[in-house]
């Protein structure tokens, strides 16, 4: 264990030197208040920390309607639904951590091989909207309209059309590379999610409350991303320390 | 130059006047119909400029309808949203996103049946564009500085007159509407749809509107009803129109005159003034033709048919004046062929002047014959009065030739001249005497023969000389008695002296025994009375009534004193058988009318 400290010292110097610059190249801009009073200290708990926080959303997300549905008379409901209105927007933000941690992932936990998530397919919009997944894992598109969907995606990491298949069916994609998959309906135009597939295990979705938490972070200075799909990214420089429970608010 | 015929004149001026009126009702008539389809062609303007927008507006809502509908088109906005979430990693499928927007928008193009597609993202960035050749002229072209694009990427867009606009592209101009393509309210890019500012177009637009239809964009006609050089002449004449303020949003409606033909213009606002903007020409002439072509030709007809009405009345009006007139003119030549005055121009003639004229004519020729009857009075009076005095001078001679013969009378003179011859013996200083008183009988006889009027006492005395001689022979048997109570009367010669002989031959001579012969001269009520008497043999009544027949010398006095005194004197003769003559007359005082 005692050789093993100086090698990890030296990883955290790099670690805090390439969170820095990848704080600094990200252009960002408000990476200077975040070096002032943004490094938040990890808990010492054998090399890793868990990184938790608050999400909040100040910026607007401005809906438009055209007032005009095609499908209102066609089998749908009369009124159509207004999805963001039961959708949180909170619940459609990523966190993550920002880097390439291939050649470091071997020592940390893994998370199961097999991780299922689940779209479903109810009054005309995915849900979840949002998901975050990591490389390899499945996606279960369930219908649970009592219509036909058509579930496909033109994104270039992972690019699939599941047909049209009727309510209770169940069709799934695998996906093994990282990237943003954007997924759509043939059928309702309008329907849409987004998959951000993850080459690590630093990520998660925050909850409806905004509350997040990324846990086996390896100590370290990091780049916690915020994302939303229709809003501007947002990048704060943390340092993990081993055993400290990492803290951090972030307002999108 | 004749002179021209009453008739002629009423219908030339009747002509004339119609012409005339006419030509001002046509002139007057021109300028209310032009002011009224001045205001008429106003309101056509105005309903083509209601049609051309409502064509318009309803060719762009439907656009923008049908936009939106295509705008619903999935692997469209898959393709469109997906190309921007790849555009961040540069990822090689982007060409591919690319291609199959493009592969949509022309699927959406020959849908539409628009004259230009263009699909944007939401960074305005030209994604696809159809219609428009080559396709390459699209790379790298961004239209996020257009208005329409603006709005439509708006998070608070205004209406769809907004999404409107007039787009120039590579020499061509294009109505374009633009729609937002939404997902799940997002907007991800635009879609714009339009269709080409063509001579086709605004063609369509005269069929419908029935007004010439210019499009002006810039300096620059882009689409014209018109011929190149009535487009260049358009253009001309807007520059000279002093320009609205680009401010005020009203349609300026002005007139415009284009190779001889007005039209009246109404330049249509089409939202941003460099965008460009229709106007709408209704030609003024035109409308005024259609018009004034029926006006004119009943105009036409109308004059026509007053000339004829005017010359069928000129020919009565002068048939009702030149008739009478002409059957005046025959009834003065009668008069003047016949002489007669006192024809009267019958019947009255119905045209008034020319029975004034009639009238006056009939009085002249009245005082004309009046004072021709005055006139031959006159000269029958001069005649009269030459005959007169001729006779006068006639019967004086005969009266002195009488007179002579009664003197040289063989009788008288055989009984004189044997008085003289037994008085020579007896008494010759008597026969001495009675031979002077002989002469002076021959002597004055011959003088008076140079006089018609010789005074009283001349008279008296040849009297008395002749009745010396008488007495001579008669003797005692002749008495003569004078009462002479007159001076200074002048008498035509030979008055008394046949009165003495008729005396001396049917009184004295006869009666055996004394014979007075008693001359009696007296001046009673203004007239001279000379009354011969003698208590001859007197006259049976027999021959008192032929008297005048036998006794040559008392019807010779009588005609003398008719001449002398005409119907100024009276005369007398009262006869008894052997009693005695008593001849009276009664003579006017002053002289009688002297020879001239």
């Amino acid at each position: 264990m005692k050789a093993s400290l100086p090698r990890i010292r030296t990883l955290l110097a790099a670690g805090s030197v390439f969170g820095f610059l990848t704080a600094c190249l990200s252009g960002s801009g408000d990476w200077l208040p975040s070096i002032g009073g943004g490094f938040v200290s990890a808990a010492p708990n054998g090399g890793f920390a868990t990184v938790r926080g608050v999400v909040k959303i100040e910026s607007k997300i401005q809906p438009r309607s055209h007032g005009i549905n095609f499908y209102s008379r066609r089998g749908g409901p009369a009124v159509p639904p207004k999805p963001t209105a039961s959708i949180n927007e909170l619940e459609n933000v990523v966190l993550y951590l920002e880097g390439n941690f291939k050649a470091t992932e071997a020592p940390f936990p893994r998370r199961p091989a097999t991780v299922v998530s689940t779209i479903r397919q109810v009054n005309e919009t995915f849900l979840p909207q949002v998901l975050a997944i990591q490389t390899g894992d499945t996606v279960h598109f369930p219908n649970d309209d009592p219509f036909f969907h058509n579930v496909f995606s033109l994104s270039g990491s992972r690019s699939f059309d599941l047909g049209r298949y009727p309510k209770n069916q169940v069709r799934s994609v695998k996906f093994d590379r990282p990237g943003i998959i954007k997924v759509f309906c043939h059928i309702h135009s309008h329907m849409n999610a987004a998959i951000r597939v993850f080459d690590h295990s630093y990520f998660c979705r925050a909850g409806s409350d905004g509350s997040f938490s990324i846990s086996q972070v390896p100590e370290g200075t990091h780049t916690l991303v915020a994302w939303h799909e229709r809003l501007k990214l947002r990048r704060q420089v943390i340092r993990v320390q081993p055993g400290e429970n990492a803290s951090v608010d972030l307002v999108l | 130059m004749k002179p021209l015929k009453l008739r002629t004149k009423i219908i030339l001026f009747t002509s004339l006047l119609v012409i005339a009126v006419v030509a001002g009702s046509f002139l007057v008539i021109n300028q209310v119909v032009k002011t009224q389809v001045r205001s008429r062609l106003v309101r056509d303007l105005e309903r083509s400029q209601q049609t051309l927008e409502q064509i318009q507006q309803d060719r762009l809502r439907e656009m923008a309808v049908y936009s939106i509908i295509a705008s619903e088109n999935s692997t469209l906005k898959a393709a469109i949203e997906t190309y921007q979430t790849e555009l961040q990693s540069n990822s090689p499928i982007l060409e591919q996103l690319r291609r199959t927007v493009e592969n949509e928008a022309t699927k959406l193009f020959v849908i539409l049946k628009a004259d230009l597609l263009v699909v944007t993202s939401n960074s305005g960035e030209v994604l696809a564009m159809e219609g428009i050749d080559p396709p390459t002229t699209r790379a790298g072209l961004n239209l996020s500085d257009q208005p329409w694009i603006q709005n439509c990427l708006s998070p608070n867009p205004r209406d769809f007159e907004q999404s409107a606009g007039i787009w120039r592209f590579q020499g061509r101009t294009y109505r374009i509407v633009s729609v937002p393509i939404l997902l799940q309210d997002l907007v991800i890019g635009t879609l714009s749809s339009g269709y080409e500012i063509s001579p086709h177009l605004v063609a369509t637009i005269k069929l419908n509107t029935g007004s010439d239809v210019v499009f002006v964009a810039g300096d620059q006609v882009i689409a014209s009803t018109f011929n190149p050089d009535q487009n260049g002449l358009l253009l001309r004449a807007l520059k000279a129109q002093p320009q609205p303020p680009a401010t005020t949003a009203f349609d300026s409606q002005t007139e415009v005159m284009l190779e001889g033909e007005t039209f009246l213009a109404l330049q249509i606002a089409e939202g941003s003034p460099s965008g460009g903007g229709f106007i709408i020409l209704n030609s003024i002439d035109r409308a005024m033709q259609n018009i004034m072509g029926g006006i004119k030709v009943t105009l036409v007809f109308i004059g026509l048919f007053s000339i004829l009405v005017a010359m069928l009345l000129g020919l009565a009006l002068s048939q009702s004046i030149t008739q009478p007139l002409i059957n005046f003119v025959n009834f003065m030549g009668g008069i003047t062929r016949t002489g007669e005055l006192q024809q009267k121009f019958r019947p009255h003639s119905p045209n008034y002047e020319v029975d004034v004229l009639a009238r006056s004519f009939e009085s002249m020729a009245q005082s004309l014959a009046e004072s021709q009857a005055e006139s031959s009075r006159y000269h029958e009076q001069l005649r009269r009065k030459e005959f007169n005095e001729e006779k006068i001078s006639r019967l004086a001679t005969r009266s002195r030739l009488d007179a002579l013969i009664s003197q040289i009378n063989p009788h008288f003179l055989f009984n004189a001249l044997n008085t003289v011859g037994v008085l020579i013996d007896e008494n010759p200083d008597e026969a001495r005497r009675l031979t002077v008183k002989l002469a002076n009988i021959f002597r004055q006889t011959l003088q008076a023969s140079e006089r018609e009027v010789v005074s009283l006492e001349e008279e008296l005395r040849f009297v008395q000389d002749y009745l010396e001689i008488e007495k001579a022979r008669f003797g005692e048997r002749l008495q003569v008695e004078e009462r002479i109570e007159v001076s200074n009367a002048q008498i035509p010669c030979f008055t008394l002296q046949p009165l003495i002989e008729n005396a001396v031959k049917h009184g004295a001579a006869l009666k055996i025994g004394t014979t007075t012969i008693r001359i009696v001269v007296l001046q009673e009520n203004g007239h001279l009375n000379i009354q011969v008497s003698d208590d001859g043999m007197g006259m049976t009544p027999a021959a008192r009534d032929n008297m005048l027949e036998r006794g040559y010398g008392l019807r010779n006095l009588i005609d003398r004193l008719n001449i002398h005194y005409p119907s100024e004197f009276a005369w007398k003769v009262e006869s008894e058988f052997e009693k005695g003559t008593v001849v009276s007359l009664a003579l006017p005082c002053h002289p009688p009318a002297a020879k001239t």
